[in-house]
């Protein structure tokens, strides 16, 4: 009821005075987006050839996928800003109806386009229709940001990403493949859900995301620590590493393969590919007193033969 | 022979319930205080038999549980110094309270007592291996064990000392003294990968050693 509600109250308001603004915002953008689609979307060596700009959203600026959409003067728009731009063409501002523009979909059909990560280094062409499925697998793809404490929507190379995270996230950032942490907290028991500051290790010429996080399993309070590849999963593979938690004359060791940053740390976290330490025994290995979580973690990374 | 997970579910559960509280320590100690206060050697005390997932009364010093384990629960006995023993659970995803094995071993002439439990631990579902001692909790102290399981290649490794029989299994378990593994991770760890979720085999090996002593 009250989404509902307050949905059909903002589309009413955009409708009497925030359309001229969003189409105007729209073909700002538009104007100064080629640059960003020449090295891009769209590869310079093509720019010659008028089609393929037929093939870009006038608003959005992304290449067009079917149902393309055109008004009766025949601007084409794509379907996700035709959702959005209430029904008015945004060139002419007619009405625009419902109609689909077969033609302009069936001469995509015949294109060849270069991977959107040419510019990261994609050398492969492919038809139009197949260059989407390509960029999702493309292993030069950006990768997102592995930083795990709060949502961040950098994406980038991996050079890209280790500045990124130094300079703008603060990580800590330690040479070597052995490593000693000590994870700190005060009043455990409050705390179910917690990502500790990510750190990050320069071995072997890779990067390395050693993550640590309080969490629930089930009803079930745990810690859980587990490392991430900066690089795809191919190479993510060639390393291995150890991680081990201990006190009192025990000991818990995890052994495993770390994952490429391309699964987000969720995913790992919930395959629980990593080492889990339920609390009672990681408050157990924090000292007499259990009021205070002080878990001592050793590692080291290995690269396999 | 692969041991085989004794499905005791809910009979156990209701045994727990029924388990009377006198068994501690400190009741069950002063039945060996003579009218005239001379109090006997703790360590003389018998110990429970440690086959406690149904319930036995049977108590007695280490050569007689040890007969009584053999003959009455035909449990097996294994070297302790090097192990491997493979779990089958048949419908893991139907995991029950004390759903669970008991494995003797033996190293330097002591026996051990190996348990592999399916439990819950606050509704997720665990499994959980670990030694205990047959003999004071003193003598323990001076052994160590380790229990691993793995696969994909990942491993899981535990390193410990195991506890006195005279800790309840359930203690010890509840402590999570002991290789506790998620149902998630050992059906990933599940040595068979074509029958995936269906039935659980998990291969746990370790070796129990007697420590140094320690010069002071």
């Amino acid at each position: 009821m009250a989404p509902g509600g307050s949905a059909l109250k903002e589309a009413l308001e955009s409708n009497s005075t925030g359309v001229d603004y969003e189409v105007k915002m729209a073909k700002v953008e538009a104007n100064s987006k080629p640059t960003k689609s020449g090295s891009g979307s769209i590869g310079k060596f093509h720019s010659s050839n008028g089609v393929y700009e037929l093939l870009e959203c006038p608003v959005c600026t992304n290449l067009m996928y079917p149902p393309i959409h055109q008004c009766p003067n025949g601007h084409t728009l794509c379907s996700s800003c035709k959702l959005r731009v209430q029904n008015t063409c945004p060139t002419c501002r007619y009405e625009l109806g419902n109609i689909r523009c077969l033609a302009l979909e069936k001469v995509a059909e015949s294109l060849e386009v270069p991977c959107r990560y040419q510019n990261l280094g994609c050398q492969d062409i492919f038809p139009y229709y197949s260059k989407l499925k390509h960029e999702q697998h493309c292993r030069f793809r950006s990768y997102s940001c592995p930083y795990a404490g709060s949502e961040c929507s950098v994406t980038g190379d991996i050079p890209t990403l280790v500045d990124h995270l130094k300079d703008d996230h603060k990580v800590d950032m330690h040479d070597g493949c052995t490593f000693n942490h000590r994870y700190v907290k005060s009043n455990p028991h409050e705390v179910e859900n917690a990502t500790w500051m990510l750190t990050v290790f320069n071995c072997f010429g890779r990067q390395f995301c050693l993550h640590f996080e309080a969490f629930q399993l089930g009803m079930a309070p745990v810690y859980m620590a587990f490392l991430r590849f900066m690089g795809d999963e191919n190479e993510a593979k060639k390393f291995s590493y150890s991680l081990e938690v201990g006190a009192h004359s025990r000991k818990l060791t995890w052994q495993g393969i770390p994952r490429s940053i391309r699964d987000s740390h969720r995913k790992v976290r919930d395959s629980q590919d990593g080492l889990i330490i339920p609390r009672n025994l990681a408050l157990y290995f924090s000292g007499s007193d259990k009021e205070e979580l002080k878990l001592r973690v050793t590692g080291r990374i290995w690269k396999e033969e | 022979m692969e041991p085989r997970i004794n499905d005791l579910q809910v009979e156990s559960r209701v045994h727990e319930l029924l388990d009377f509280p006198v068994h501690t320590n400190q009741i069950s100690s002063a039945i060996y205080e003579c009218p005239n206060d001379h109090i006997e050697n703790p360590k003389k005390k018998p110990y429970n038999c440690p086959h406690s997932g149904a319930k036995c009364d049977v108590t007695g010093d280490i050569q007689r549980l040890l007969l009584h384990l053999r003959n009455d629960h035909n449990v097996e006995m294994s070297d302790g110094r090097s192990f491997s023993h493979r779990y089958v659970h048949h419908d893991p995803k139907h995991l029950h309270h004390a759903t669970w094995m008991l494995t003797l071993l033996d190293c330097c002439g002591r026996k051990f007592c190996l348990y592999f439990e399916a439990f819950h631990l606050r509704k997720t579902p665990m499994y959980m291996a670990f030694m205990q001692f047959m003999g004071d909790e003193e003598e323990a102290m001076s052994f160590s064990y380790s229990l691993q399981v793995g696969g994909n290649g990942r491993k899981l490794t535990w390193q410990g000392v195991p506890r006195s029989i005279r800790d309840s299994h359930k203690t010890v378990r509840d402590s999570q003294d002991g290789l506790i593994i998620t149902r998630k991770l050992a059906l990933f760890f599940s040595t068979d990968n074509n029958t995936t979720d269906k039935e659980l085999k998990l291969k746990v090996s370790g070796r129990v050693w007697r420590e140094q002593p320690v010069s002071i």
